[in-house]
């Protein structure tokens, strides 16, 4: 159930279920004009930093294998200024972050959308786009051009929409101390079921169930 | 021959400087330093050619070849102003800071780091570019935020120098000398005097003989110091204290330099004068740092000028507080409060950077509290500890300025 208006200023004051378990976005610029608070939404913005993935002489990228400082021999960190602007040209793909730190209560998981009126202008921002109970970290956005022209990215711009809805049961969260101000690259985790299937008939799962 | 080559090196020196045009930096000031080491190179150039068949033409080749080598400095410090390892996010509001504590509003910064272990500064002083103050930090902590409260006594340096602190405390300094030498250091003088025929009581009319001029100049680099260890403790209180632990303790070396007193004697300073502006410190803060051994035998001369110096510094460390407090005071500048930085501690203990702070010298004091505080990621290592407190202390100074340039009123309602 997506919180509407009402409930996610709730959320966001810490009153009455959120008392004790906030819903933070910092800095909530809305607060200049409260038309950025949707009805069931939060707009948030680009912020400064960018992660540019750079042409290697590695020859592919393997997920399978054990990633170690991947994103220091792929990336390029960038900063720039509320007055400048990152171009980014048609058929780039750019790492970005949200302006705003967010940090998800236990009890809601969120989702991210690009605006509109920037796809439509060829700007594709998210594909993963599902921000879990806990999480606290400026979210990394995956931005793309697939429009003919180049795009000016702005810090500071309106760049997508925070939905946030009801989680609920039992689960592990996500460390509150594990976020970043930047974007990041992250690493995929090895998946033991994968593994197996590639050990084909030597793995113990193949061993033990004959 | 040597007017040829000297146009060629100023030419190459230019070269570079256009590449540097090119370069993206994070911030305007350091383009703004490229751009006026070219404008002061191109100056030089049109001398040489003004000169080319005047008797002066060799005094401009050597200026020239001075000032390349100089600006080569500035250019290698403002290169690294670009690496990612910066804490860009500090930029505006340290800019902020400099302009009031120098009166300066067109006082430019740059902050970089250097392949040195000593943070260092360029205080606005420097001939090449005289509004900038150029901050270094060591390369292996440039990404570290917790040591950037040192930049509190860089600062300091600028101070020192865009004041009338330096003629006043020169005057102090040879008062305190001259004082001494009639004093405790009576009979060691007029040994010395006697040797010129001169008695100890006339020992302020014979500087330049050289007798204590050494020392003068030692307590001068040494009041200096403490004038800036001062600045930055009342600007970023009790993390300038930790950060200072953190970068020189034990002791940069075994033996002290006569410049500086001796880092223990610096410690007990501050932890004296913290207690004077409400800034927390434990007793023992001093005894942290390494008793460090003198540099010269116990009977030489150097020893008696680093004595008179020390003995001259030491009596000016309450009128070094005076003026820098006061100074600080005057400007509009307040030590961070303690309620405060408790306020954006209980933030970094849930996970999420401060907002509506009133000064980041708040923020950097929470930061380290959370490095202390045993419920803040008590399961990890310092490493990953840092990490995350370094992310938590950058994004809440990004967001203390994003709040400034946004003029949000923090009486408003939030949502």
């Amino acid at each position: 159930m997506i919180l509407k208006r009402s409930v996610l200023k709730d959320a966001l004051q810490g009153v009455g279920e959120f008392k004790d378990d906030r819903l933070f976005i910092i800095p909530l610029l809305s607060a200049i004009s409260d038309k950025n608070l949707g009805n069931a939404s939060v707009d948030l913005r680009l912020g400064r930093w960018f992660l540019t993935l750079q042409q290697s002489s590695r020859t592919q990228l393997d997920f399978f294998e054990p990633k170690k400082n991947q994103e220091k021999s792929l990336g390029r960190n960038d900063f720039i200024r509320f007055d400048s602007y990152y171009v980014l040209h048609p058929g780039r793909f750019v790492l970005g972050s949200t302006l705003e730190w967010i940090r998800m209560p236990t009890s809601c998981a969120g989702s991210i959308v690009g605006k509109s009126s920037l796809g439509r202008h060829g700007l594709i921002i998210e594909t993963a786009p599902v921000v879990h109970p806990a999480f606290s970290g400026s979210l990394t956005l995956e931005l793309a051009n697939v429009g003919e022209v180049p795009i000016a990215l702005r810090p500071g711009m309106e760049i997508a929409q925070l939905q946030v809805m009801r989680a609920e049961g039992e689960g592990q969260d996500t460390g509150r101390f594990k976020g970043y101000r930047r974007p990041t690259l992250g690493s995929v985790s090895t998946d033991p079921i994968q593994q197996r299937l590639i050990k084909g008939r030597y793995s113990p799962l193949t061993k033990s169930s004959t | 021959m040597t007017l040829r080559y000297s146009r060629q090196k100023i030419e190459a020196a230019l070269q570079l400087l256009a590449e540097f045009e090119g370069a993206s930096f994070p911030h305007t000031d350091s383009t703004k330093a490229v751009e006026e080491l070219k404008a002061l190179l191109k100056e030089t150039s049109k001398q040489i050619g003004a000169n080319a068949a005047s008797v002066l033409t060799t005094q401009t080749e050597m200026e020239a070849t001075t000032l390349i080598s100089e600006i080569l400095e500035l250019l290698g410090v403002i290169s690294n102003s670009a690496n990612v390892r910066n804490s860009f996010e500090i930029h505006g509001p340290v800019h902020d800071l400099i302009s009031r504590l120098l009166g300066d509003e067109r006082a430019k910064f740059i902050v970089s780091f250097e392949w040195n272990y000593i943070p260092y500064t360029y205080p606005q002083t420097h001939p090449c570019l005289p509004s900038f103050v150029i901050i270094g930090l060591p390369a292996s902590e440039a990404s570290n935020a917790l040591v950037l409260p040192v930049i509190g006594h860089e600062l300091g340096h600028s101070l020192w120098r865009s004041g009338k602190f330096k003629s006043q405390f020169e005057a102090e300094i040879n008062r305190s000398i001259i004082a001494s030498i009639k004093g405790s250091y009576k009979s060691q003088y007029e040994a010395i005097f006697r040797r010129f025929g001169i008695s100890a009581d006339r020992c302020d009319e014979y500087q330049n003989i050289g007798t204590w001029s050494d020392a003068a100049e030692y307590a001068f680099s040494q009041v200096e110091e403490i004038f800036s260890d001062f600045t930055g403790l009342f600007i970023f209180g009790g993390s300038y204290l930790d950060s200072f632990e953190y970068l020189l303790s034990p002791a940069l070396s075994p033996e002290r330099t006569p410049d500086y007193p001796p880092v223990s004697l610096r410690a007990e300073h501050l932890r004296n004068y913290a207690n004077k502006i409400g800034v927390a410190v434990e007793s023992d803060f001093h005894s942290r740092f390494e008793n460090q051994t003198n540099p010269f035998r116990s009977d030489s001369n150097d020893q008696l000028q680093m004595d008179l110096a020390d003995e001259a510094s030491s009596a000016l460390v309450s009128s070094i507080a005076d003026h820098v407090f006061n100074t600080c005071r005057g400007r509009g500048i307040l030590p961070p409060s303690g309620d405060e930085t408790n306020a954006i501690l209980e933030m970094f203990l849930l996970g999420v950077p401060a907002e509506q702070t009133a000064g980041f010298g708040a923020i950097l004091n929470a930061g380290w509290s959370a490095f202390k505080n045993a419920s803040f990621m008590p399961k990890n290592n310092d490493a990953d500890r840092i990490a995350a407190i370094n992310e938590l202390v950058l994004k809440s100074i990004e967001v203390f300025e994003i709040e400034r340039m946004t003029k949000r009123d923090p009486k408003a309602k939030r949502t």
